[in-house]
């Protein structure tokens, strides 16, 4: 070889934010065509590592060399010149172009002094690198149009173009189902054959083992070790991440199935969506609702919820025929929902804690048209102590706190709502292990003390892990259903299963 | 001694609501009313200050308003033409019925047409800029219909002390000014009115899936923005005592700089009604001093459009910083 086979430096990279010391001198090398995991609980300082490689923060001090050259970056494009590209966790895309428009932003090929672009060449190069990488992409299509997978897909060929050397995946098969993960991982394999560096960020250490080569944990700012995945075992890396072993849910009491539903769901039918789905939820009950990407389980929720509206159908609650034409409706009947993306819309992010805490309840704190910030604050502490949120004020303003805490917040916002009926859809997306574990135990705590909770996850161990009744969707359609005992195993098979 | 450090960084944390921006705003005020005092000499008379505070008068019940449509992340460029429509209505309508019931019809015209901006913003999902610049169109049109193109003249001398009028020493109007201005504030910082008005400014959608009526709350910043028009229409008429199909001309372009310049968010979520106070304030004071000091009105134009980009793009560079 004849330059060093180290890609990517750091030295004694450090980052603070008002209050809180995201990184503490970190030291991290890359190999060249190496897959290395970054793992570390939410708020380890993952994501802050990744923004001062890509170039979005400045870093306080400590030196990143590429290639074995001191880098500095004031900006993405920066880094992005150097041949580093980053495939965010939520898309980078812009939805009114096209496939091939995004690929190319930022490198339009152009002929002659006008720069007129080279259509030509262009649609030439996206299909060299599309049959490089076996991807089947329709170069016209606007990318609103794309699923999650496709928009991933995407996101990789416009590295590439760009020549990328080293490629930073921020959780990338978040929201993808069993076989796009799979090719994902083929993807990968592909790019480590030519030579290109994957810094791969993930909660799910099974991807680990699967593909990456090496692994290095952070938790709390700073560097715990870099390991060679071959020299360790989940177990090894879960107590460098959290420092102990992770709680397990204890088991649950029967729900009483005796009681009329509080939730009954007859027939629910929307166009292209939802075909005839039907199922009774109790109280003290976790119905768990998994299936593949665009099997329909979180347009369900949305129906159940009011979000959107179905063409027909019907919702009792408590053995009342309810409309719920919006979400309005739908939380004075007694119904809340976590939403799976809860950045846009489980949170006001430029909003203090305590605003989003009392959001959905502002009645509760409400008297003689006042609204008693006493009582709000006294409220939001509770809640912070309940659900053990890491903030230092209430007035905090939310878009500051990490990933997990977020989470805990918009479930601290839906106690104080106190619903009968809590929909959570994917509750623990984006969390880390303890965080996850946590969540599981408010969810028991709450099924126990009543509600019934209908629980959106498309992981499949944490499904089988929690509910009580487990409902696989397929094509809008309930596939199969099952009670709590069914392995893993049984589920995967349903979910891959033929057609029908 | 580390006790106070400790004592005074939990005071700024308390007080992280009100944050520097406002208190920048304010400085500044303080700052150039002293460098006006010493400058101009006829500044610091009671005769001036209280001709400030009317002037300020009409633009301020009008830009809190303004202030509200701009927390929900609406924009609002009819308030100009509204309070023409109000000023003429106020006088013509006083041939048909008493003053103070005329008040009555036309604030309920101004909460009306507040109403349509908000239905056809919230609902129909207009752009706020373009429904209230179709509604402005529209208002400009009715008051030309209205007056027939020539101004109405007021005949009622108890009218007149709304806008003419003093309690002691102070103007009947700026004791208006000030009424409004604490009690919107208030409405804004302690009612489900102004949390949910932040709330749909600051995102919508989350809002919405929270279980809020939002745009029940998006139509009522636009009603009390319509309303706060015709109000300030009301003391136009009363202080002019007639009122002219071409009153208020840009007047909402003032009312919206001293909204932006009083620290509310040009992208909605957050401001505060006494930050908007302050930035009238602030633009009069100003201007004030330019005519005390013989600075010709053109350049006065291009020294306020400065101040407001200096403000805002001070805002929106910090902002982009984090």
């Amino acid at each position: 070889m004849t330059h060093s086979d180290t890609i990517l430096t750091i030295k004694h990279v450090s980052k603070s934010f008002p209050g809180v010391k995201a990184l503490d001198k970190i030291n991290l090398e890359l190999k060249r065509g190496e897959a290395h995991a970054l793992l570390g609980e939410n708020g380890a300082g993952k994501s802050t590592l990744v923004k001062i490689i890509s170039g979005v923060y400045k870093r306080d001090e400590g030196d990143i060399g590429i290639n074995g050259k001191a880098c500095h970056f004031n900006s993405p494009k920066d880094a992005f010149n150097h041949g580093i590209s980053i495939i965010h966790q939520e898309t980078s895309l812009i939805p009114p172009l096209t496939v091939i428009q995004n690929v190319f932003l930022g490198i339009e090929y152009s002929k002659s002094i006008f720069n007129i672009l080279d259509d030509k060449k262009i649609l030439e190069k996206f299909n060299e690198i599309c049959s490089k990488l076996n991807f089947d992409l329709p170069p016209n299509l606007k990318a609103r149009y794309l699923n999650v997978a496709e928009q991933k897909m995407v996101e990789i060929l416009k590295a590439m173009v760009h020549n990328a050397l080293f490629i930073i995946m921020d959780e990338p098969t978040d929201s993808l189902a069993e076989n796009e993960i799979e090719r994902l991982f083929s993807i990968i394999k592909d790019l480590k054959k030519n030579n290109i560096t994957i810094l791969y960020i993930t909660h799910y250490l099974d991807e680990v083992f699967k593909i990456c080569d090496n692994l290095t944990v952070l938790r709390d700012g700073k560097k715990i070790d870099s390991v060679s995945t071959a020299d360790v075992n989940q177990n090894d890396i879960i107590k460098m991440m959290i420092g102990q072993e992770v709680i397990e849910v204890t088991p649950s009491k029967q729900p009483a199935n005796h009681n009329p539903p509080v939730i009954r769901i007859e027939n629910l039918f929307q166009k292209n969506v939802i075909n005839d789905v039907s199922f009774n939820g109790y109280q003290n009950e976790i119905i768990g609702i998994t299936g593949v990407i665009g099997s329909g389980k979180t347009e369900l929720a949305g129906l159940i919820f009011g979000a959107t509206r179905p063409d027909s159908g019907a919702i009792y609650i408590n053995e009342t025929l309810c409309r719920i034409h919006s979400p309005e409706i739908a939380v004075r009947k007694g119904i809340g929902m976590l939403q799976e993306d809860r950045k846009n819309f489980g949170l006001l992010l430029e909003h203090e804690v305590y605003k989003n805490i009392t959001l959905s309840a502002l009645d509760k704190f409400t008297k003689n048209m006042i609204v008693s910030k006493k009582n709000e604050l006294k409220k939001t502490s509770e809640m912070v102590r309940r659900l053990n949120i890491k903030i230092t004020d209430s007035c905090q303003i939310v878009k500051y706190l990490s990933g997990g805490n977020q989470q805990k917040l918009v479930i601290g916002k839906w106690l104080v709502a106190d619903p009968e009926i809590l929909i959570m859809d994917e509750p623990t997306r984006g969390i880390d292990v303890g965080s996850k574990s946590e969540v599981y135990n408010i969810m028991r705590e709450l099924a126990d003390n009543g509600t019934c909770i209908i629980f959106i996850s498309s992981e499949i161990p944490e499904i089988v892990k929690v509910s009580d009744k487990i409902l696989v969707m397929k094509k809008g359609k309930i596939h199969s259903e099952y009670t709590r005992g069914v392995t893993q195993e049984e589920i995967i098979r349903a979910l891959l299963e033929g057609n029908n | 001694m580390k006790n106070v450090k400790d004592m005074l960084d939990n005071i700024w944390e308390k007080r992280k609501g009100f944050t520097l921006k406002k208190y920048g705003i304010m400085i500044a005020l303080i700052i150039i009313s002293i460098i006006i005092s010493i400058t101009t000499p006829n500044f610091l008379t009671e005769r001036n200050i209280m001709n400030i505070l009317r002037q300020s008068s009409i633009i301020g019940v009008m830009a809190i308003g303004t202030t509200f449509v701009i927390i929900s992340g609406g924009f609002d460029i009819c308030v100009g033409s509204l309070l023409a429509l109000a000023a003429a209505m106020c006088l013509g309508l006083q041939n048909y019925m008493p003053w103070y019931i005329a008040i009555f019809v036309v604030l309920a015209m101004g909460a009306f047409v507040g109403f349509i901006n908000g239905f056809l913003t919230a609902k129909i999902k207009i752009v706020a800029i373009i429904t209230t610049l179709g509604t402005m169109t529209i208002l400009r049109g009715i008051t030309y219909l209205y007056t027939g193109g020539y101004s109405i003249i007021g005949k009622n001398p108890d009218f007149k002390f709304i806008g003419s009028g003093y309690i002691g020493p102070i103007p009947f109007p700026v004791i208006i000014l000030f009424v409004m201005v604490i009690f919107w504030q208030f409405v804004l910082s302690k009612t489900k009115l102004g949390r949910y008005s932040c709330a749909v400014g600051g995102n919508k959608e989350a809002t919405r899936l929270s279980g809020v009526p939002v745009n029940f709350y998006h139509i009522m910043t636009f009603v009390i923005g319509g309303l706060m028009a015709a109000m300030s229409g009301i003391i136009y008429a009363s202080r002019l005592n007639s009122a002219t199909p071409l009153a208020g001309v840009n007047y909402e372009m003032d009312a919206i700089a001293a909204t932006v310049i009083g620290g509310t968010s040009v992208s909605g979520g957050e401001g505060s009604v006494i930050g908007t106070l302050i930035g009238v304030l602030l633009l009069n004071i100003l201007g004030n001093m330019f005519n005390l000091l013989g600075v010709q009105v053109y350049i006065q134009y291009i020294i306020k459009g400065a101040i407001i980009l200096a403000v805002v793009g001070f805002d929106s560079y910090s902002k982009a910083k984090e």
